[in-house]
């Protein structure tokens, strides 16, 4: 049986992304940050679970 | 003769060609109105009279030719202008002066245009609100970021101007002003001499009032540019003649199930529906379409690639001078530094795919049609409004063009958008200018008429 990657979940993510926020700016500033972080990890949630075909090549200058 | 104000790039081209329209004339009439309106509306940064008039001269002494001959432009306040402040609206850029001109700038001049003066931008073409106020109601937002060219084009201070749109810029204030605006195809106009917001999304924007104008400054501007990166190969066509060669009914797909439709007040929806009845009624083929399913990744897509590469454009300033940034861009700013490098990766992955699956679709139609914006501008002067309807055209690269098609219920203008596939301008433009004369309208706010 094939093991399987879980989703990755919206709460580690803003849990990563409250650490560099913290790590970055204070524990202070990244406590006001909190309604922008959810933001980046609802985004970045939506990208992780929508992954592109194995052989497409990024973008940049279309 | 017209009274000046209300000719187009067209119409004032012609008669200056013809010699009925002196150049000096025209620009000063436009300057005038600028003094009349510019204390109610703040549209402008910078004007500089005495440079129009000397300009305009030069072009009388020339017997300016070119496709622009004579007409006076606006530039969205971040288009690199020698000699003259681009400060993007914002403290970082206030004193800066370009020692060269933006090359879509210097193409304009080429083409005969006088350059009427910079024109308000949110700070940085991003989302903290401008002061520039919009004309239909000024309780409402003009929307943005190139609020200040879309008034003054709508108010008849220029018949044209420059934007740009890395999500929605140019053409949700067009819609919300009631005029024409046009998102080229990423790379078909060359960004260098403009400051960035984020380089794989921007994309310079055209504001008029008619369809054949917006035909007539990409006519000017499209081309390869060595100095930007970004810059397509294509071959430029002509626009206006391929608008004469398609001037028959265009084949309509309007998305009418999913996004469009799901995020659009009621009223919107009607409208939407009604205008498709109508431009059905009038001949065009009008068929509903579904989007792709690929297309659901398209706004986060847009969020990513647009933070990630603001924060890497503004990181060296931001570091010492955070605290002279506007609320909003410090928040994208603080979110693109933060954003995993492989999301930034895969959201341009995703891109490529959805990028192939709209161009597919939009093939099976001379325009894909849907509504400018999911409501008239909003009553609330803390936002430029919702781009939603935009972000994923910007994001795809495909190429939009907004006519008005009406006013709500509350007097403000609604618009219909369409799009195309990469590099179509002459189709989607064609399809657009006959529905446009098929809905007839000539919406112009009632007190700077």
């Amino acid at each position: 049986m094939t093991e399987q990657t879980p989703d990755i979940s919206f709460d580690e993510t803003l849990e990563v992304l409250a650490k560099q926020a913290e790590l970055r700016w204070g524990q202070a500033y990244a406590e006001q940050l909190h309604g922008l972080l959810e933001q980046a990890a609802l985004h970045i949630v939506s990208i992780a679970n929508r992954l592109p075909e194995t052989e497409t090549e990024p973008g940049f200058y279309q | 003769m017209a009274e000046t104000h209300t000719l187009t790039v067209s119409e004032a081209a012609a008669q200056v060609r013809s010699g009925q329209l002196a150049p000096t004339d025209y620009a000063a009439s436009l300057l005038h109105r600028i003094d009349a309106f510019e204390p109610d509306l703040q549209a402008w940064v910078t004007v500089d009279r005495e440079a129009v008039i000397s300009e305009a001269r030069q072009r009388e002494q020339e017997r300016a030719a070119g496709i622009m001959a004579g007409v006076p432009v606006g530039l969205k306040d971040i288009f690199y202008t020698a000699g003259v402040k681009t400060t993007a609206c914002s403290r970082i850029y206030a004193d800066f002066v370009p020692d060269y001109d933006a090359t879509c700038v210097a193409r304009l001049k080429e083409a005969g245009a006088i350059i009427l003066g910079k024109a308000v931008t949110t700070e940085f073409a991003t989302s903290d609100p401008s002061p520039t106020r919009n004309p239909w109601n000024r309780e409402h937002t003009p929307g943005g970021s190139s609020s200040g060219s879309s008034v003054a084009v709508a108010t008849g201070m220029c018949p044209a101007a420059l934007g740009s749109q890395t999500g929605g810029s140019t053409c949700r204030p067009a819609a919300y002003n009631g005029i024409v605006g046009l998102k080229p195809t990423y790379g078909r106009i060359s960004r260098y001499g403009v400051v960035p917001v984020s380089w794989s999304l921007d994309t310079v924007g055209i504001l008029v009032r008619t369809v054949t104008d917006a035909a007539i400054l990409l006519q000017a501007m499209a081309g390869y540019d060595a100095n930007d990166p970004g810059s397509a190969e294509e071959p430029v066509p002509n626009y206006r003649e391929e608008m004469e060669r398609r001037a028959g009914p265009p084949r309509l797909g309007l998305l009418k199930t999913g996004y469009f439709f799901d995020r659009a007040t009621p009223e919107v929806r009607q409208h939407t529906e009604a205008i498709a009845g109508e431009l059905s009624q009038a001949g065009a083929i009008v068929e509903e379409l579904d989007l792709p399913d690929s297309f659901a990744a398209a706004p986060d897509v847009q969020r990513i690639i647009m933070n990630v590469e603001c924060a890497a454009f503004h990181e060296k300033f931001f570091r010492h001078r955070a605290g002279e940034y506007g609320p909003r861009l410090r928040s994208s700013i603080e979110m693109g530094l933060l954003i995993p490098s492989v999301t930034y990766l895969q959201a341009q992955r995703l891109r490529r795919e959805f990028r192939r699956d709209l161009t597919s679709l939009a093939e099976r139609v001379d325009a894909l049609l849907m509504p400018a914006t999911p409501a008239p501008a909003p009553r609330d002067l803390d936002t430029t409004g919702d781009a939603a309807f935009q972000a994923p055209w910007t994001s795809a690269g495909l190429p939009t063009v907004v006519i008005p098609s009406g006013l709500s219920e509350s007097g403000l203008p609604l618009g219909i958008q369409f799009a195309a596939p990469p590099f179509r301008e002459g189709t989607l433009l064609s399809a657009a200018r006959w529905c446009e004369q098929a809905l007839g309208l000539d919406l112009r706010p009632p007190a700077y008429s």
